[in-house]
């Protein structure tokens, strides 16, 4: 699931890019009079500009999941432009940024699997029912099993 | 003591019995994603409608930067081979040919426009879509590329217009739609739409928008086709707009006409290349 916060702090997509951190690729900005560029520190941020270089300040934003029609999350952009998420999985993502005066702003945002901040909790929950009860079956058993085998031991020796 | 084996035996049998189980349910949840994608290319395909939007500016008409309150009886765009595409380039989906299409087609409240379709698509993102507007070759509107036709009102005095443009160019919106949705995302057995939006308010401009928006910057108005008016009629082809002031501004505005949505579209072939 996603979530809103505050800004990151402000490296270039240039510095960033260099220090490997967070995001892989972003297409070309698509829009007239608009401008973006992808911020870093621990989220994908991104701040939204027009090309007079004014912020897209208090702008609607739709960010959308990949291969998803419809938005998940509906949020605007803070005073300065910027608007963060947390992608929860590769792929395209698509942020939607809308202005006054029919200024539109579609940004397509390539995610990769090693951006994803939550491996252990994902790998957890792409666990089935009948996985998890398996497992848990597994578990009771050797536990039981175990229990039995030495208490036999034990009275075979008195 | 063989009491104590066969128990052990026992236990040992079902311990493997169980990491056997669990090794194969983690094998099949692993294989979906490969066996989905191969029944898909075979008998999982979906379909692509092509539509075209003049927004509410032309269903239900505006008011111009100059006052002018405009409404459209037909606004007629002749759109040539619209292609859209995926992304990387690697899958495209043609609607051949030319297709004469009224905007302000339907009622105020009137859906887009269907352009025509495209069956059997295979499955993918089309989010990159490609059209041109050229002159019509036949019809009442042989050698125009956009026909305007309807009337302005300002100040009790009632304006019927038919404006004939012949601005050839072709609109390239890779990024794709911007709107509510996501637009072209065809997936099995579904159909999905890609539209195709054109902003009229680029030229005319409009009077709800701050005077030093580009929509009013960047636009002529009514005004300036008005000036063309005889016995209180307008009848103009952009031929005899070459020589007047704004000539290239229209120009410039009619390059902005192409949308995805709100998504402004890269434009080329200008047929007035040389206004650039």
């Amino acid at each position: 699931m996603l979530m809103s916060i505050g800004a990151p702090s402000s490296w270039r997509l240039r510095r960033r890019a260099a220090a490997g951190i967070l995001l892989l690729a972003a297409l070309p900005v698509f829009g007239h009079g608009t401008e973006y560029e992808i911020l870093a520190g621990g989220l994908v941020g991104v701040r939204a500009a027009f090309d007079t270089g004014l912020p897209m300040a208090e702008a609607p934003v739709l960010i959308f999941a990949p291969g998803e029609s419809g938005p998940e999350q509906q949020t605007t952009t803070d005073r300065r432009g910027i608007v963060c998420f947390a992608p929860d999985r590769p792929g395209t993502w698509v942020l939607q940024i809308r202005a006054q005066g029919g200024h539109g702003m579609r940004i397509n945002l390539e995610v990769d699997e090693s951006m994803l901040p939550m491996g252990a909790e994902r790998q957890e929950a792409a666990l089935t029912a009948w996985q998890k009860l398996a497992m848990a079956a597994c578990g009771v058993w050797g536990f039981l099993g175990t229990a039995l085998f030495f208490r036999r031991r034990r009275r075979e020796t008195r | 003591m063989n009491h104590r084996k066969l128990i052990l035996k026992l236990f040992h049998a079902l311990i493997l019995a169980m990491a056997v189980v669990l090794g194969g349910l983690t094998a099949c949840q692993n294989k979906e994603p490969r066996e989905a994608a191969a029944t898909a290319s075979a008998d999982s395909l979906g379909s692509l409608v092509f539509t075209a939007n003049g927004e509410d500016f032309i269903r239900q008409g505006f008011v111009d930067k100059q006052g002018w309150s405009i409404s459209f009886e037909k606004l007629y765009v002749n759109l040539v081979d619209p292609t859209t595409y995926t992304s990387d380039g690697q899958k495209q989906v043609v609607l051949d040919g030319t297709h004469v299409v009224d905007l302000a087609e339907g009622d105020a409240e009137a859906e887009p426009v269907v352009v025509g379709a495209v069956e059997d698509v295979a499955p993918a993102n089309f989010q990159s879509l490609r059209f041109a507007l050229k002159r019509a070759s036949g019809g009442p509107y042989a050698g125009a590329s956009i026909v305007m036709i309807g009337t302005a009102e300002r100040e009790g005095l009632s304006v019927p217009f038919t404006i004939r443009l012949d601005e050839e160019m072709v609109f390239d919106g890779r990024e794709g739609y911007v709107g509510e949705e996501i637009k072209g995302l065809v997936q099995a057995g579904a159909s999905a739409d890609v539209e195709m939006t054109f902003h009229f308010d680029h030229v005319f401009g409009d009077i709800g928008a701050p005077k030093d928006d580009h929509i009013n910057t960047g636009s002529v108005g009514f005004d300036f086709f008005h000036a063309f008016a005889r016995d209180g009629v307008v009848d103009v082809a952009q031929l005899e707009l070459r020589n007047a002031d704004g000539y290239r501004t229209l120009i410039h505005a009619l390059w902005s006409l192409g949308h995805l949505g709100e998504g402004h579209c890269e434009v080329s072939e200008q047929s007035s290349s040389e206004l650039l």
